[in-house]
């Protein structure tokens, strides 16, 4: 059974529809990976999942977390959820990370509001934490301010604070983004190894493909607000059948092969005002005929094994 | 090969004994892309100011098209700066929200005093079609314009004086993948077409790869390897350009065996002695404590600063 399972989900700031009709499960244990370019919708997704949607953001269809509806929760009840079932961490730790408390109280702070352990053992516990994320010399760096920290120790800090209650669900939103590739290596090795000792879902968010490779067993891959194609990450980099993650992965430059020009992708991404009442790539793609323009095309399973979202898929297979 | 641009020995330290480039070797040659690689901090930045003189060198000597520019006065510099142009990461930042992309692409000649106004007014549209805008862009304000299109604004600016060196500083690192490979096209096609040399620095392995038929790899305020992209990539010897390279993620890609290093990069004011790197090396000796490596060839076209280079896995 899926531990979260989205279903149409919509999200509109006033009559703008940023998210349309996005759906998928994750299992529990599963590493979930959502990706796409900026304006996709991908962290959308993640803050309509948190409730923590900007102000003037509204949500509709269903949400279903550990059987609840999230999105018919009470802010008092979606408060208790949150950091306790599911947590999140962001791209950047040092805006995330409170500059003036030292890591060892940020995590405490989590410890004593959902697990009620006194100063002491919240204290012990944070240096447990920080042991788990691997983080060398725990006991002094538990004292430690995040600017004494550097960038790669500060992720596994707030990977640190996010488990303290052991969440059935992980958010990450590009947590490699702002690091350096040996260091991004380091950490998504973390999370891959506590997802294996915890059994931790994670829904993880990026615009990186080769983060994905690395790490996901299922990819969502989304475009202008809706699901372009999902499927088994094997299937999706085997067999793309979305022009737009065709064209995607075409367009990144291979550290192996040949070396010419790279298809790039004409145009660029549609602003939420902007977007086209069809298929929402067809601007940009290249197999797009009139009966693109026509209705939004709905996900269809295809025999390479992932669902996308395109009416010619099989054609240009 | 003569250099139209080289740097011997070049040191730059800031406050706080930052010692962001610390002795580097560096030599690109008319129309040559290099592409500098490595990770935050390790100076590759302020090297390429530094080429071009944005930043100063404290020591060493820098010369272009074989002429000592070192402590050029200010006013002979000026002169020297139509024939250098920069591209850098954010073109959100670089580029004055209060000017159009006329008065953008014509400051430079302005500042250069090149050509009359009617002749900067009648340029703007052929910089414009260069990288791949339209003419009736002129008129338009930066804010008007994708990151993408920022990003050709910025480099039809850095071209605007027809420079015979051009620094790109991760030009695509802030743009989103359909968009980089865009940018990354109009880079090696104006590159050819005008006979550009060019310095290529990025984090991104995979698209220096793409740009660069040479390689240099920073570490900590040196040049740890340099070679050609073919040997970098096939037969990395330096233990660090090996531990970046099996880290880089690749989509689709089989999981490289990947090298961990452990601990953290040393603060570049106080680096360790001897070699930089021993600190985090799987191979450290104690040699490399007491001496520092320095740049030697070990294949042809193929230079490491490293006491034991050699391949990651020695064949059977």
């Amino acid at each position: 059974m899926s531990l979260i399972s989205v279903r149409d989900l919509s999200v509109a700031f006033g009559g703008t529809r940023v998210l349309e009709d996005v759906s998928f499960d994750i299992a529990e244990g599963e590493v979930l990976g959502v990706v796409g370019e900026s304006g996709s919708g991908k962290s959308m997704t993640a803050l309509a999942i948190m409730g923590l949607l900007p102000m003037g953001g509204t949500a509709a269809g269903r949400i279903d977390f550990e059987g609840r509806d999230v999105l018919a929760l009470p802010e008092r009840e979606m408060q208790r959820l949150r950091g306790a079932r599911m947590a999140m961490i962001f791209q950047e730790p040092m805006a995330s990370l409170n500059p003036v408390l030292t890591v060892g109280e940020q995590i405490a702070e989590v410890l004593r509001r959902h697990r009620g352990l006194d100063r002491r053992a919240a204290h012990a516990e944070a240096i447990a934490l920080l042991k788990l994320v691997e983080i060398a010399a725990a006991e002094r760096r538990v004292d430690e301010y995040p600017h004494q920290l550097s960038g790669g120790m500060r992720q596994r800090a707030m990977i640190a604070i996010a488990l303290a209650c052991r969440p059935r669900l992980l958010i990450a939103d590009e947590p490699t983004t702002a690091l350096d590739a040996t260091v991004q290596a380091g950490i998504l090795d973390l999370l891959r190894g506590l997802r294996r000792e915890l059994g931790m879902a994670v829904l993880l968010i990026t615009h990186d493909l080769g983060v994905v490779s690395d790490i996901c067993e299922r990819v969502v891959v989304m475009y202008a607000g809706r699901v372009a194609e999902t499927g088994p990450a094997a299937a999706i980099f085997d067999g793309p059948a979305h022009p737009y993650t065709r064209a995607l992965l075409a367009a990144i430059p291979r550290l192996e092969g040949p070396i010419g020009a790279l298809p790039a992708i004409d145009g660029v991404v549609p602003a939420p005002a902007d977007f086209p009442s069809g298929c929402r790539f067809a601007p940009r793609c290249a197999h797009a005929r009139p009966a693109c323009d026509a209705a939004p095309p709905p996900l269809r399973a295809l025999p390479s094994g992932t669902a996308a979202a395109c009416i010619r898929a099989e054609e240009i297979a | 090969m003569s250099a139209l641009v080289q740097g011997l020995a070049l040191r730059k330290t800031f406050a706080g004994g930052v010692r962001a480039v610390d002795g580097v070797d560096i030599a690109i040659a008319q129309g040559e892309t290099l592409g500098l690689v490595g990770e935050s901090g390790c100076g590759k930045s302020t090297l390429a100011r530094v080429l071009i003189r944005l930043i100063e060198p404290e020591a060493g000597t820098l010369t272009f098209r074989g002429q000592d520019i070192t402590h050029l006065p200010d006013r002979a510099m000026r002169g020297l700066r139509r024939d250098m142009g920069i591209v850098f990461q954010d073109p959100f930042g670089s580029l004055n929200p209060r000017m159009t992309v006329a008065d953008l692409l014509a400051e430079p000649m302005v500042v250069h005093g090149t050509g009359d106004r009617a002749f900067r007014r009648a340029r703007v549209p052929d910089l414009l079609s260069m990288v791949g805008l339209l003419p009736d862009h002129a008129d338009r304000y930066p804010h008007e314009f994708s990151g993408g299109q920022r990003q050709r604004i910025a480099i039809a600016r850095a071209l605007a004086t027809q420079p015979a060196f051009l620094v790109c500083d991760e030009p695509t690192s802030a743009l989103d993948v359909s968009i980089q490979a865009q940018v990354l096209n109009l880079l090696s096609e104006l590159q050819q077409r005008l006979g550009l040399a060019c310095l290529f620095v990025s984090h991104n392995l995979a698209a220096v790869r793409h740009m660069a038929p040479r390689i240099a790899v920073m570490y900590l305020g040196r040049v740890v390897e340099e070679a050609s992209r073919e040997h970098l990539f096939a037969t990395p010897q330096h233990p660090y350009t090996q531990a970046l390279l099996s880290a880089a993620a690749e989509p689709g890609g089989a999981r490289r065996t990947r090298i961990v290093l452990k601990g953290e990069v040393p603060s570049p004011s106080d680096p360790p002695s001897g070699c930089r790197f021993r600190t985090r090396c799987p191979r450290a000796a104690p040699r490399c404590a007491a001496e520092e490596p320095v740049l030697a060839e070990v294949a042809e076209g193929q230079r490491v600063a490293c006491h034991f280079p050699g391949p990651l896995s020695p064949p059977p």
